[in-house]
């Protein structure tokens, strides 16, 4: 992988959070990993292991506690305005304006990220073509499906054309059909040269997409490369018993026999 | 403002106020209830005022006088068709329709009187025929004795005065009228077109996961603050603009309930409200948009934006006191600054130094509090995930709630259970710690699921801790005995407080027994429960345990309703707070506190003997400390 080519570096990255009477958790315990760019980087994990806080990190939500986070060559502490340009970010927690259409609502974010004009009218008009959404681009969104909703958040991240996409648990809570609409756009992102970071714990969903994965647990990478590469490591056959091999090395407790 | 961008300030503000502009809730609050309810509502209660009028006046009718003069004052108390009152302020209570009419010598020589009547009212019209026959027999009684001393003149005019003022003057009552209700209306309106707009675009926006959407976008938090504030702005200067017209047509058409003739509006007076309506709804906005910004759920934010308007209701009261003026001091007072200038403006008073004045003081606060609210966005506890809530500290809404609840129960206390024992002690005693402590802490830790053992801290300590706890009582009082001498010097408890205390003690209808259940077990009781058990439990969660003690004790000082009393009694409960967090039980906090109101009760001078020498003071200070840290070093059972 040429240096060049790397749109998301992360450097020993940590994360605690405050709690009771100045105790700490640590949710990310120095975590490295790069994203190039026409690549998809999956982070998998189970709930709680610090995929959605380094996710977050990333998009500029939170602050790290110690470490390096690079983004499109903008460091996410010191030009966190410049990171928001570069990346688009979609998650389950990234709602939408319920009282807004769905083209008002490309509309607004266009003009958020200083588009007018014709470019304006070209850009809302090309996503809304490229995604499907003629038929339901005048509904406002309250009235609109979650397969609908999706294409709608998908078009909110795409507006600006960003290089970096950063997607936290995408497909969850979707229906077949929404979710196979949004693994289409995340192979259609990539085969347009962006780079994606997107985090799961679907596995055949990891499987499909990702050109290298990263085992996340208890707010440390346990072990990354493709997922052939993850097989051969563990020495097992499909992806969900590598998993389940790191975590349980991870917690000294391998699997019997 | 350098951080804000005024293009992304325009677009925020352009599709928000779409978005919420196409809310039922916020068509039905700027049409339905204007255009409709106003005009049906007053027409229907002025049916209902004349319904009760005629009634009303079937009485003999009230006349307020003050009179100097002893013959014209005699003429009037004993007249039979008359109701007749003495009082300072005839014209006034004309004016309410306390009475009919109102009667005032003005000078004795010669003799001037002012009639004070309402020409809106039949009644009192009709009142005013006799008052003047009263008059004219007075005036002819007057004549012939003068007539009779031969050294006056037979002129009336001359020794008579007699002036008729209608209180109910068109232009009069409309500016007084106005000055008195129109401050008030729009203080109510703007809290609640502005707390509505600020709940949705704030913590309803945090809900539906908008506000996460917009952080990842390339916008400063003062652009996304002012964006949203714009918004807020419009939404209730323009809702409440719709309103407050809405109510001068109705006062305009004579629709206001009691008054049957139309309210004289003069353009220039309406265009002062409407101005001062832009700073006045600036201000109200910043505040509450930086008070909804620190709710994560709507429901959280209703918590907050509702004692937040009625906290903004006290300075808003203070302006229509009597006697309070617009001056350069009130005229940095948010709020009141604003009521007192509408009043002012009403009323013909207004100076363009007070105007100015009232426009900066509410713009540098408005902007204090927009700063504020970008500082809150750029805070990370501001979005969380309930994944992240997992590892998350303080909950900010937490705290609120805690404050809240201990604030609501210390004005209760205050005005209900101080008002009762005024009237019955032991039945104002027993209600306040019961009523107000025990059972309302019960309720509160039934509603938010506090533990037992885990929150309240109900489990069995052992006998150890009881037996110090209640030792440790003596050196206790012995140092709020010296500490009250201290405050003496700077700060002498009057005399009336120290008799309420000795009648207190005495307490005669009381026996010994039942003094000391009501003065030591149940304060004792009560009060540890709900200071050391729920509020200490639940800030410790929010806050961490020393701030949760320092709170509690301060909460547990402000408890006692006493200025002389709030520093002693906050140093008790900073002991009995660190007792009850390192003896991980309430029970020997409230062994303590049973024990050293006992000790007052019942023999009061021992610990004020031990304290009158310096080495006894030294000495107890020693033992508390001492068995403090046995606690510490102890833990629990």
């Amino acid at each position: 992988m040429n240096d060049q080519e790397i749109l998301i570096q992360v450097s020993s990255l940590k994360k605690t959070f405050p709690r009771e009477a100045g105790n700490h958790v640590e949710a990310l315990k120095g975590i490295t990993f790069s994203c190039a760019k026409g690549e998809i980087y999956g982070l998998l994990g189970p709930n709680g292991a610090g995929k959605t806080t380094a996710l977050r990190i990333l998009a500029t939500l939170l602050r790290p506690s110690s470490g390096k986070a690079v983004v499109n060559g903008f460091d996410v502490m010191k030009s966190p305005v410049s990171v928001r340009r570069s990346l688009g970010f979609l998650s389950g927690t990234t709602g939408l304006y319920p009282r807004l259409t769905a083209r008002e609502t490309l509309e607004f974010f266009a003009r958020l990220f200083g588009m007018k004009g014709k470019e304006l009218t070209r850009r809302v008009q090309e996503v809304i073509h490229g995604l499907e959404m003629e038929s339901f681009s005048h509904v406002p969104c309250e009235k609109l499906s979650t397969g609908m909703k999706q294409r709608v958040s998908i078009g909110r991240t795409l507006i600006h054309d960003p290089d970096v996409l950063i997607l936290d648990e995408p497909t969850t809570g979707l229906d077949v059909l929404a979710a196979a609409g949004t693994r289409d756009f995340i192979q259609s992102a990539k085969a347009r040269g962006k780079c994606v970071l997107m985090s799961t714990h679907i596995m055949s969903e990891a499987e499909t997409l990702c050109d290298r994965l990263g085992i996340l647990h208890e707010g440390q990478l346990l072990s990354e490369g493709s997922v052939e590469e993850l097989k051969e490591k563990t020495g097992e056959k499909n992806l969900e018993d590598a998993f389940l091999r790191c975590i349980r090395r991870q917690a000294g407790k391998g699997i019997p026999g | 403002m350098r951080d804000a961008a005024w293009g992304q300030v325009w677009t925020l503000f352009r599709y928000e106020f779409r978005s919420l502009g196409r809310d039922r809730k916020t068509l039905l609050f700027f049409f339905l209830v204007p255009v409709l309810l106003y005009p049906s509502g007053f027409a229907l209660l002025r049916w209902a005022t004349h319904q009760v009028e005629p009634s009303r006046d079937k009485a003999f009718p009230k006349i307020a006088i003050q009179l100097q003069d002893p013959q014209l004052r005699e003429l009037f108390l004993s007249h039979e068709r008359f109701e007749t009152k003495e009082s300072e302020n005839p014209e006034e209570q004309t004016r309410s329709r306390q009475v009919h009419l109102g009667l005032k010598q003005k000078q004795a020589e010669p003799l001037q009187l002012i009639l004070y009547f309402d020409a809106s009212r039949p009644s009192s019209l009709q009142a005013q025929e006799t008052a003047m026959r009263i008059l004219d027999t007075y005036r002819w009684s007057r004549v012939c004795d003068l007539l009779d001393g031969g050294d006056r003149p037979l002129h009336s005019e001359e020794w008579f005065h007699l002036k008729l003022y209608d209180v109910a003057h068109p232009d009069k009552t409309s500016r007084r009228v106005m000055a008195e209700w129109i401050s008030l209306a729009m203080v109510v309106l703007v809290l609640a077109t502005a707390g509505f707009a600020s709940l949705d675009l704030f913590p309803g926006q945090k809900e539906r996961g908008v506000s996460e959407t917009l952080l990842v976008h390339p916008i400063a938090p003062l652009t996304l603050v002012l964006g949203k504030w714009t918004v807020c702005l419009t939404f209730s200067y323009f809702g409440t603009a719709l309103n407050l017209a809405s109510l001068l047509v109705c006062a305009s058409l004579g629709l206001f309930p009691g008054r049957s003739e139309p309210l004289l509006l003069p353009a220039s007076r309406i265009a002062w409200s409407f101005l001062l309506l832009l700073p006045f709804c600036a201000l109200v906005n910043s505040l509450l948009v930086w008070a909804a910004s620190r709710a994560k759920t709507y429901r959280a934010g209703q918590g907050i934006i509702l004692p937040a308007c009625l906290l903004m209701m006290v300075p808003l009261y203070a302006a229509r006191l009597p006697g309070v003026s617009l001056n350069t001091l009130f005229c940095l007072i948010p709020v009141t600054n604003v009521a007192l200038t509408l009043k002012a403006a009403f009323l013909r008073e207004i100076h363009w130094l007070s105007v100015g004045l009232t426009l900066l003081s509410n713009a540098v606060f408005a902007f204090l509090f927009l700063y504020a609210t970008s500082k809150t966005l750029s805070l990370e506890p501001f979005l969380q995930t309930p994944e992240e809530k997992h590892f998350s500290g303080p909950d900010r809404s937490y705290t609120e709630r805690t404050f809240f609840f201990a604030g609501g129960i210390l004005l209760l206390h205050y005005f209900v259970g101080s008002w009762i024992q005024s009237r019955h002690l032991i039945l104002g005693l027993s209600l306040t710690f019961y009523g107000f402590f025990l059972l309302p802490g019960v309720l509160y830790a039934k509603r938010f699921g506090l533990q037992s053992r885990r929150d309240l801290q109900l489990g069995w300590p052992g006998w150890i801790h009881l037996a110090l706890a209640v030792g440790l009582s003596f050196p206790l009082a012995c140092l709020v005995h010296g500490f009250l001498r201290l405050q003496n010097l700077f700060l002498p408890m009057p005399g009336e407080l120290e008799e309420a205390f000795r009648n207190l003690i005495e307490l005669k209808d009381l026996g010994a027994y039942g003094k000391f259940f009501l003065l030591a077990v149940s304060p004792g009781l009560c009060e540890e429960f709900f200071f050391r058990g729920v509020l200490l439990s639940d800030l410790r969660s929010a806050k961490g345990p020393w701030r949760a003690v320092g709170w509690t004790a301060l909460l547990f000082g402000a408890g006692h309703l006493s200025v002389f009393r709030l520093l002693p009694t906050a140093a008790v409960g900073l002991y009995l707070g660190m007792i009850a967090w390192k003896g991980h039980s309430l029970w020997p906090a409230v062994a303590c506190h049973i024990s050293f109101n006992a000790l007052l009760l019942f023999f009061p001078e021992w610990p004020s003997a031990a304290a009158s020498e310096a080495s006894g003071l030294v000495l107890c200070f020693l033992a508390s400390v001492l068995g403090l840290v046995w606690f510490w070093r102890r833990g629990p059972d």
